[in-house]
């Protein structure tokens, strides 16, 4: 190599260096997430997504959004259960618990799609024909017993499809909270009836959390439970009372389930825990964590069902953490970008399976008093068959309209698998510019 | 609560600018439309709110497969090459959109996630703002009373199976896991890049003596009062107020526009019932 070939190659690394500069993710703190290793599992699902062109978008945000970029798990609540009664249990009453006055009863004969309910059997099932018994021996019927019958031709109208035959009623609301009997004298029938009760106005709500909305193949997942009227754990009744059933299973779209293994936390909580499966079919929809609890003490015998739902992740992808940043004057002052063209992000990602992925994520920048207000939203979305670079360029043009300048940072950083439907990390705070 | 008329002087500057060419979509709910301009919205709403437009030939109804995931292409992508084909062939430069129900679901999707699909960008970049009609954007209790028959009785699958995905994603639990990770302006998230702003029905009033239950078919009206037994106290008979409110900017309650300050049941949001009609012609 001569003399000015080495000038010419130094000179070229010089540019690159000026123009293109490595910097690492910030370290992730609480709250963060990312898959520890890549999937080694075949992906089975077909792609949700088959677009092959680059795609980039960005936008200005209000700086007065009140963005909030904790994830915290969902909290799903629950005033319901449903129970299945055998056809040679009928004659005894159907016994209903409740817990507040007012409790809405569905129910319906359970049959194959080629069987149908004897005209006897379906008379029966009409509330006229019904009697109501409470805890203290009496009886009603008709309207003293029931309020607001429907049927389910009206219910199918109001875009409320419930399975044929059911019938709907309220127990009326001036009839006190407990245990009451069901009395469906005339039904003949072989097939059980499902029965579902909802207590609207009950103060004793399932609530449900999980550890994490996003649970990667082979994790282990936690949902935990409580029996409260509120978000107020301080509230929680279950903790002091009988527990007479807790189950609890996991539910895939593809209708695989899971069993899960239930306990109590050292605060009386509810818990339940499993460990997903390494290799799950990947299907749109998420999976779900079905709940069932009986729990009583000296007043109510109290059952709710609830569910949550996940999404379960074949990590596909990850950051590797190097972020090249190209187009601010790095060699006077980094945090001058007045005269650049903008801003170029690039992100390098690590892929265990070719698929088209994207980096979204906020841009904020610095106000005159020092603070830092949300500026735009980037998103780029790009076919990867290996492991490569995913860019994202903020025009400069973007950052002037915004009022705002340097020092930038980058918040709530998301890679998503767009073939998969599947979110693979989030960082809160990514990097600061 | 946001005012849009801030928004709207800006349009007009911009309109006048420009010279903008206005058009409107009309995007269903959850279903699978052949012919919504006659089965779902009826012509004489179409027609009331499309005498805002210069040119009133400047209109789509939208006719797609929403009983699918609202990512499915024969949901948004569908919605998408709808809008898309209709921008170019008419040249629109200013696109209203108005949704009813899960409709706004799937036009959030297509506003939020603009690198899904190559005619993402171009629809946003001409979207004016999205007129959300009772928006399902928190889903609502009764998507999960029909799926939730299954728990722990897989037997009774084929029976409940009707359920079809649209419905298992209305499910409040579904939609906010939705909410949180794909799409936007829901309290907390960054808002979508163009406005989303919707129209609250706070109740269902039905009396066989009172003609204002007739108002788009007093049976759906009927029941629709039925199904506010599983809702909060506030709700269009489908849907809580809050999961109608709960995405974007709240633009009017029923109460603060209609004649007589009459409610709009959630079958009434999609029709000519008390000047429903009226308030998006005057939008446009």
């Amino acid at each position: 190599m001569n003399k000015i070939n080495i000038t010419m190659v130094l000179c070229i690394c010089s540019i690159f260096v000026m123009s293109a500069n490595t910097y690492r993710l910030l370290p992730p703190k609480r709250g963060d997430f990312a898959p520890d290793k890549l999937t080694g599992s075949p992906i089975e699902s077909r792609s949700m997504n088959e677009n092959r062109e680059e795609l980039s978008f960005h936008w200005l945000l209000n700086p007065k959004e009140a963005i909030n970029l904790y994830q915290r798990p969902q909290r799903t609540t629950s005033s319901r259960y449903s129970m299945e009664i055998d056809s040679t249990e009928i004659p005894n009453g159907i016994t209903i618990d409740t817990t507040a006055p007012g409790a809405i009863i569905r129910l319906f004969a359970v049959h194959g799609p080629d069987e149908e309910l004897d005209l006897d059997s379906s008379y029966a099932l009409l509330p006229e024909n019904m009697i109501l018994v409470n805890r203290n021996e009496e009886a009603f019927q008709g309207e003293e017993a029931f309020i607001s019958f429907v049927s389910v031709e009206e219910m199918d109208e109001a875009g409320f499809s419930l399975p044929e035959g059911t019938v709907g009623f309220q127990i009326n609301p001036k009839l006190e909270a407990g245990t009451f009997t069901l009395h469906i004298d005339q039904y003949q029938s072989e097939f059980p009836l499902r029965v579902h009760v909802f207590e609207k106005d009950s103060a004793y709500l399932l609530n449900l959390q999980m550890n994490s909305d996003i649970a990667f193949e082979g994790s282990q997942i936690t949902v935990y439970g409580d029996l409260s009227p509120s978000s107020n754990m301080a509230d929680d009744a279950s903790s002091t009372m009988r527990t007479e059933q807790f189950e609890a299973q996991i539910h895939s779209p593809s209708g695989a389930i899971y069993p899960m293994e239930t306990s109590r936390t050292e605060y009386g909580r509810l818990m339940a825990t499993a460990t997903l499966p390494e290799k799950g079919s990947i299907s749109e929809g998420l999976w779900e964590v079905k709940v069932k609890a009986v729990l009583s003490d000296s007043e109510y015998k109290i059952i709710r069902e609830g569910e949550t739902a996940f999404s379960f992740v074949q990590p596909t992808a990850r950051f590797t953490g190097r972020v090249e940043i190209s187009g601010m004057k790095v060699e006077s002052n980094i945090r001058d970008d007045r005269s650049s063209k903008g801003i170029s992000v690039a992100f390098e990602v690590d892929t265990a399976h070719p698929g088209r992925y994207e980096v979204k994520g906020l841009l904020f920048g610095s106000s005159r008093d020092g603070k830092m207000y949300p500026l735009a939203m980037f998103d780029t979305a790009v076919y990867l068959e290996e492991k490569g670079l995913i860019e994202v360029v903020l025009a400069q043009e973007t950052l002037k309209k915004s009022g705002l300048s340097a020092p930038y940072k980058i918040m709530g950083l998301t890679l998503k698998d767009q073939s998969r439907l599947a979110i693979l990390s989030f960082q809160r705070e990514a990097l600061t510019l | 609560m946001r005012s849009k008329t801030r928004y709207m002087f800006l349009c007009l500057f911009f309109s006048a600018v420009t010279l903008a060419n206005t058009g409107v979509a009309f995007v269903h709910g959850t279903g699978h439309q052949t012919d919504a301009y006659n089965d779902y919205w009826k012509p004489e709403f179409v027609q009331k709110v499309i005498q805002g437009l210069d040119n009133p030939n400047l209109y789509t109804v939208i006719n797609c497969d929403f009983d699918q995931f609202m990512w499915n292409s024969d949901a948004a992508g569908c919605l998408a090459a709808s809008l898309y084909d209709f921008i170019n062939a008419h040249g629109i430069t200013d696109l209203v959109v108005i949704t009813h129900s899960n409709g706004g679901n799937v036009m959030r999707w297509i506003l939020s996630n603009p690198t899904w699909d190559s005619r993402y960008p171009v629809i946003i970049d001409r979207v004016r703002w999205v007129n959300a009609l009772a928006p399902s954007s928190l889903g609502t209790p009764l998507a999960n009373a029909v799926t939730s028959g299954t728990i722990f009785e897989q037997a009774l699958g084929w029976l409940l199976g009707y359920a079809s995905d649209a419905v298992k994603q209305q499910q409040t639990h579904w939609m906010s896991y939705y909410n949180q990770y794909w799409l936007l302006g829901t309290s907390g998230r960054p808002s979508t890049p163009k406005g989303f702003w919707s129209v609250i029905g706070t109740d269902v009033e039905t009396s066989i003596f009172d003609p204002d239950s007739y108002c788009g078919g007093y049976s759906l009206n009927l029941g629709l009062e039925i199904t506010q037994a599983w809702l909060d106290n506030c709700s269009d008979g489908f849907l809580n107020c809050a999961s109608q409110s709960g995405a974007g900017y709240i633009w009017k309650y029923d109460y603060q526009f209609t004649d007589g300050d009459e409610p709009l049941s959630h079958n009434q949001s999609r029709r000519k019932c008390f000047g429903l009609a009226e308030l998006l012609r005057d939008d446009l």
